[in-house]
């Protein structure tokens, strides 16, 4: 398949229990030339990221748990090995915390994430970001 | 049925204890009303799990209306008269043969309890010389927080004594608001179905009278109370009024600072630094539980000993000996060494006898005082002023009482309604993201160019998936709503099951079980005339194969059986996935239960429906499940039977689980039409 020439080999594994969105976002993404690996609950993903170090994650917020994205996510960003990967946070979630949580977005210890978007999102807002969280991270 | 003999004219059940008792705040929690209802396996009550943790219905359809959670609620009457008589009881508090101080001879147990450690020594001596097999008690947890506990060892017996407070915790969790109030008869069900056992309870007045009035009835399961150990309780104290009100700024007090608490002729602090307040109970009355104003029975009357620290020395318990059974027992105990008692003379004796009446007097003064009020107060007004934010003076009893009764209501139902909100919109938001990032990239020219067109047919049928998933989360609310505002339509016609109902759901979710290479087996007679009503009938069935779908391990079996039954017809689908834990085949059934949502989406809703929709039409919805042994479905009922021959790890790897549902509709005689 097609796709730019960034794409091509990049790897990004995607995080969320919901197995239809999981399909879907593989689906988008794998169109444009990017490989997916999915996991549908932290356990697969830091499996995961054991063997096959990803080049992006795209993690849902609410999974078992209300916050299970975050800490996710604040693990993946604590580990020398994953630190540097970046993770776009996908959620459907916002109302239920009583802050609104994107404001701490890239505090380090609170949600080190590197971007944020609201689902439901169309796949060219989903991959636009993607694109754009790939070139930030080969210009550092 | 064990209701109709009692309760002949069928017309009391619960509705009438959460109007007389519950809505008024008066329940004192201590779940006998539930115990019962679970274990004569009713099952149409159960405490509510919220912060006040009150009883509430479940499936009003179970209740036989026998009238039991009523007769055997300690703030109901109809069962006191019965209650003294049985109980030969004498004013002013109830029958007694001897007063005594006591402490019990064991140092480790003397170390830990608040008193003379009698409570501790006596079960001690009961549970080894196998005269009880455990003691019902009140474990501690936390710094206020108790829970309740079966002990069976003298460990466990040294655990629950006293009422030394050693660590902070939060004092926000379910059942443990009330620092000298534990939820003692629901604990009789930890012991399963263990019924020849004998069990000592140790409760507080209100605890014991439920127990007693479950024993006149005889019914389950007070059946296994061997023997009753009542404490003196002048009210029960919530603690985390406690912290929030100006108690504790009053005396000056942090949690943290408090290493004992006390009851005796007053409300006892000890405090780490050798400090003791001491506070009169007419102070603490606004921390008080409000149950606890209209109780009358200070000395736990009816247990068959009654003890408490009130006109002791220090170290010693004040105890009442009143059956006879508690007269051999405590005479045993100190003959046998386990408790030790101080010669008192008759004088000494009438003394204590006097103060423990002096106390009783107060309690009933209070109950009685405190009754008046609540009769004779309209607090609507109140209520409005409240909420609109005028001034009011709440120093009044049943003001603050009831005030705080209906803005606790209020909020509660706020805070359910936000969640539902949230909730719906969160599960909808979600299936809808599904559909859209399908369906916007074949229709983004940038992105569709790239796309196969078997991929593409597959992220339309997963785009449509998931709309008829949001079709049926939205039919499921609305119908739900609808039915809670007595707008749902039900007409009744005569329909061919198969064809009319059951191959058009199959049709319509036949891409959901694609998705996840399902092998549906369908057994359904052609030319099945029910009478039901077809939508929501149809709404059941739907509602039943989504679960199954949902639930289902990949590329298993999922097994359709419909047969006649009555007027109408049996619907049975079992399907290999995730199971139904055992303590949640009925919980499954209530509104918004659902015990699993990782990964699978859905509102709560759709077996809620379907066991409304079986009531409507007179019909019924059961669930069971257990594990697949050797590709046999054994239940759990089968396994609990049977422990010897199934050997199984819930938490095993290879562990199949199955869940079965069975959905019988009687059809009608003649067509009919309900709101």
């Amino acid at each position: 398949m097609g796709g730019t020439k960034m794409s091509e080999h990049q790897t990004i594994l995607l995080v969320d229990d919901d197995k239809s969105f999981l399909e879907a976002t593989s689906n988008v993404l794998e169109s444009v030339g990017f490989r997916t690996i999915k996991a549908s609950s932290p356990g697969e993903c830091f499996d995961i990221v054991q063997k096959d170090l990803p080049d992006l994650v795209i993690l849902d917020v609410m999974m078992a748990r209300l916050d299970t994205g975050f800490e996710i996510c604040r693990k993946l960003k604590h580990e020398a090995r994953t630190k540097n990967i970046p993770i776009l946070m996908l959620s459907a979630v916002d109302k239920k915390f009583p802050f609104d949580f994107k404001d701490s977005a890239g505090e380090a210890d609170w949600l080190p994430s590197n971007d944020f978007l609201d689902k439901p999102v169309e796949a060219s807002e989903l991959i636009k970001h993607v694109k754009q969280l790939l070139e930030d991270k080969k210009s550092t | 049925m064990f209701g109709e003999k009692l309760n002949p004219t069928n017309t009391i059940n619960f509705d009438d204890l959460k109007r007389e008792v519950v809505e008024k705040g008066l329940c004192n929690n201590c779940g006998a009303c539930v115990s019962f209802c679970t274990a004569s396996r009713v099952g149409a009550i159960q405490m509510c799990g919220c912060r006040d943790n009150i009883p509430q219905w479940v499936d009003p359809h179970k209740c036989y209306n026998c009238g039991i959670c009523y007769l055997i609620c300690p703030q109901t009457e109809d069962l006191n008269e019965k209650m003294r008589e049985a109980y030969e009881w004498l004013p002013p508090s109830g029958k007694f043969t001897d007063v005594l101080s006591a402490q019990s001879t064991d140092i480790e147990i003397l170390e830990a309890a608040t008193d003379g450690g009698v409570v501790t020594g006596l079960l001690l001596y009961m549970l080894e010389n196998n005269l009880i097999d455990g003691a019902i008690v009140s474990k501690r947890t936390g710094l206020f927080n108790r829970e309740p506990d079966i002990a069976t060892t003298r460990e466990s017996l040294i655990d629950a004594a006293g009422s030394n407070y050693v660590e902070a915790q939060h004092l926000d969790k379910i059942g443990q608001r009330y620092t000298n109030y534990v939820p003692i008869v629901p604990a009789v069900q930890l012991l399963g179905p263990k019924r020849s056992l004998r069990i000592a309870a140790v409760g507080t007045p209100c605890q014991i009278q439920a127990i007693r009035k479950m024993q006149i009835l005889n019914i389950l399961p007070a059946d296994i109370i061997h023997f009753t150990i009542g404490l003196f309780c002048m009210q029960c104290f919530s603690f985390d009024n406690l912290m929030e009100k100006s108690f504790i700024k009053r005396h000056k007090i942090s949690p943290a600072d408090i290493k004992k608490v006390n009851v005796k002729e007053n409300f006892r602090l000890e405090l780490k630094s050798g400090v003791s307040i001491h506070i009169p109970f007419e102070d603490i009355e606004d921390i008080a539980r409000p149950a606890c104003m209209l109780c009358k029975d200070f000395a736990n009357d009816f247990a068959d000993i009654s003890l408490g620290g009130l006109s002791s020395p220090e170290g010693y318990t004040t105890t009442v000996i009143r059956s006879t059974k508690a007269r051999k027992i405590f005479t045993d105990a100190v003959n046998k060494g386990y408790i030790e008692t101080i010669d008192l003379s008759d004088t000494e004796k009438d003394s204590i006898a006097s103060s423990i009446n002096s106390f009783v007097s107060k309690k009933q003064e209070r109950a009685a005082r405190k009754k008046s009020e609540l009769d004779n107060y309209d607090y609507i007004d109140e209520i409005i002023a409240k909420t609109s934010g005028e001034q009011i003076d709440a120093s009044d009893f049943a003001k603050k009482w009831n005030i705080e009764n209906a803005c606790n209501e209020c909020e509660r139902l706020n805070r359910h309604l936000n969640w539902v909100i949230d909730f719906v919109s969160h599960e909808l938001c979600n299936t809808l993201s599904t559909t859209l990032l399908n369906v916007s990239a074949i229709a983004d020219p940038a992105v569709a160019t790239h796309i196969s067109e078997e991929k593409r047919n597959s992220m339309l049928a997963s785009a449509v998936g998931s709309m008829k998933l949001m079709q049926d989360m939205l039919r499921n609310y609305l119908a739900s709503s609808k039915m809670k505002g007595g707008q749902l339509d039900f007409e009744t016609s005569e329909i061919e099951f198969c064809e009319d109902i059951l191959e058009k759901v199959v049709k319509r979710l036949e891409s959901s079980f694609e998705l996840k290479k399902l092998r549906l087996h369908l057994d359904c007679p052609r030319g099945l005339k029910v009478l039901c009503d077809m939508t929501l009938t149809r709404i059941a069935i739907n509602n039943l194969i989504n679960n199954a779908i949902k639930y289902s391990t990949p590329e298993t079996d999922v097994v359709i059986s419909v047969s006649k039954w009555e007027n109408g017809f049996e619907f049975v689908i079992s399907n290999e996935g995730i199971g139904i834990p055992k303590n949640k085949l009925r919980e499954i059934f209530s509104e918004f239960s659902r015990f699993d949502t990782s990964g699978v989406v859905g509102t709560g809703l759709g077996l809620f429906l379907v066991d409304k929709i079986a009531s409507m039409h007179d019909g019924e919805i059961n669930a069971n499940a257990g594990y697949i042994i050797d590709d046999e479905y054994v239940s759990y009922n089968t396994i609990d039977c049977s422990p010897d021959k199934y050997s199984i790890d819930p938490g095993g790897e290879d562990v199949r689980k199955y869940a079965v549902f069975t959905l019988r509709i009687p059809g009608t005689s003649e067509n009919q039409t309900k709101n």
